[in-house]
């Protein structure tokens, strides 16, 4: 017993060393089961905060530009707009039925306060949380593409995966043939995402717009999300590698919007349902 | 004592928040990341080891990975960092050993003393930290690549910042 004390007392470095590593790697492989816990919104409590004072400092600089952003969007709005793009019909001799249109995106401008593009795993920490209705698989896009999706939220801040994260899969499609295929990041290079699953009989030239699908109930259908920069046929592989470069250039967004879907709740219920039938 | 202790707290808020706010954004080539507050680590007093150096890496690597949503990421290469440290100062211990409260830094041993000491230290910390990040050993050679460029810039900067410590010291 007094050996074995003895022993341990001579190695406490090392013993604490693993008992250490062990707590911290613990961490890394469990992060996502309990990133609920309390403590840890706490910790995105600060870390936003800390965001939120900095960006205010830093978003002078960029004025000009995001200036120059929103007069074009402006634009492009208005000559989409009912009131001033479009003749107004004479109602009183005219009748259609209005809950075809019924709206089901809704979009809250964001401002992003903290983005990475150089780790592994990158994040978006946005200045809208729980109080503005933010709630997790909510979309990020910027007027020139997708750039994530929502996974954390805190009261104030909310924490989204980038298109560069590991675990982020958008589901798209070619825009002009309407194959489906999933867009994913191996880690490399930041300017090259990697689109799988469209077969090798489709037609597809560098340059190929990919929107998309709808099929997630997170984006809406045909919103941009790259241009094709290069593709190979792989000899006995049915699918293409094709590498697209995102619209959005994810190193330079500084606002954006959140998409809510209101009807992914029926959505998601009726597939619920649709499949628990079947089982 | 405790002096001395506040200010080695302020001296890592500092550290971090350059690391959290600037130079995680600082991308070179897509390839090579300045990890500059392992500075913090790397220049604590040779006093400091044991445990209570374990935990002051495991802490002070689990501030940034709350920074940066990577649990588990930092506070590992730190631990690992921290560990090393001991060994690595033994290693390259002068012949009459160290000084009472003597720091391992340029200003005390010298830029040819600190260089293979600050890198063996750097390369075994972002190394962890990439290859945590990838879990991948398919991708050892990107990882490698990626370890020794971001090595480097992180020991230049780390030589910078030193260059100016050393010149306030002196006016003290």
């Amino acid at each position: 017993m007094r050996n074995l004390l003895n022993i341990l007392w001579k190695y406490q470095f090392f013993i604490a060393f693993l008992f250490l590593q062990a707590i911290s790697l613990t961490l890394l492989f469990q992060y996502n089961k309990f990133h609920k816990a309390e403590v840890l919104t706490g910790a995105a409590q600060i870390s936003g905060s800390t965001y939120l004072f900095v960006n205010n400092i830093q978003s002078y600089l960029s004025l000009k530009e995001e200036n120059e952003k929103l007069r074009l969007e402006n634009e492009h709005l208005k000559n989409r707009s009912k009131a001033d793009a479009y003749y107004s019909l004479d109602t009183s001799k005219t009748y259609f039925n209005d809950s075809l249109f019924q709206r089901q995106y809704k979009f809250l401008s964001a401002r992003v306060i903290n983005s990475t593009v150089g780790n592994r795993n990158n994040y978006i920490t946005l200045n809208h949380g729980e109080f503005s209705g933010v709630a997790p698989e909510m979309g990020i896009i910027t007027e020139k593409g997708v750039a994530g999706i929502i996974k954390d939220v805190s009261s104030h801040f909310s924490v989204g995966l980038s298109l560069l994260h590991s675990k982020t899969k958008l589901s798209v499609r070619l825009k002009n043939s309407n194959y489906f295929g999933l867009v994913s990041w191996d880690g490399v290079n930041p300017y090259a995402l990697n689109l799988d699953d469209i077969p090798n009989h489709v037609n597809i030239q560098v340059g190929d717009t990919i929107v998309t699908s709808g099929a997630s109930s997170i984006f809406p259908y045909g919103l941009l999300v790259g241009t094709i920069i290069s593709f190979e046929k792989v000899e006995g592989e049915v699918f293409y590698k094709i590498k697209i470069k995102p619209t959005q250039d994810l190193n330079s967004t500084s606002s954006c919007y959140i998409v809510m879907n209101r009807l992914k709740h029926e959505q998601v219920e009726l597939e619920t349902t649709a499949q628990a039938d079947e089982d | 004592m405790r002096i001395e202790w506040i200010n080695y707290l302020f001296r890592f808020l500092v550290v971090g928040a350059l690391q959290v706010l600037f130079f995680n954004h600082i991308n070179v080539f897509n390839v090579a990341i300045p990890f500059f507050y392992v500075i913090f680590f790397i220049t604590l007093p040779v006093d400091v080891k044991g445990i209570p150096l374990l935990l002051i890496a495991f802490l002070g690597g689990l501030t940034i990975d709350v920074f940066t949503n990577t649990l588990g990421m930092h506070s590992t290469a730190c631990l690992t960092l921290a560990f090393a440290r001991p060994y690595v100062l033994e290693l390259l211990s002068p012949r009459e050993g160290y000084e009472f409260n003597s720091k391992p830094s340029v200003a005390e041993f010298g830029t040819l003393w600190f260089i293979p000491y600050g890198l063996i230290l750097i390369v075994l910390h972002h190394f962890v930290l990439f290859s945590v990040e990838a879990l991948r050993f398919a991708e050892f050679f990107w990882i490698l690549g990626k370890t020794l460029s971001s090595a480097i810039l992180s020991l230049l900067i780390i030589l910078l910042a030193q260059s100016f410590n050393a010149k306030s010291t002196q006016f003290e």
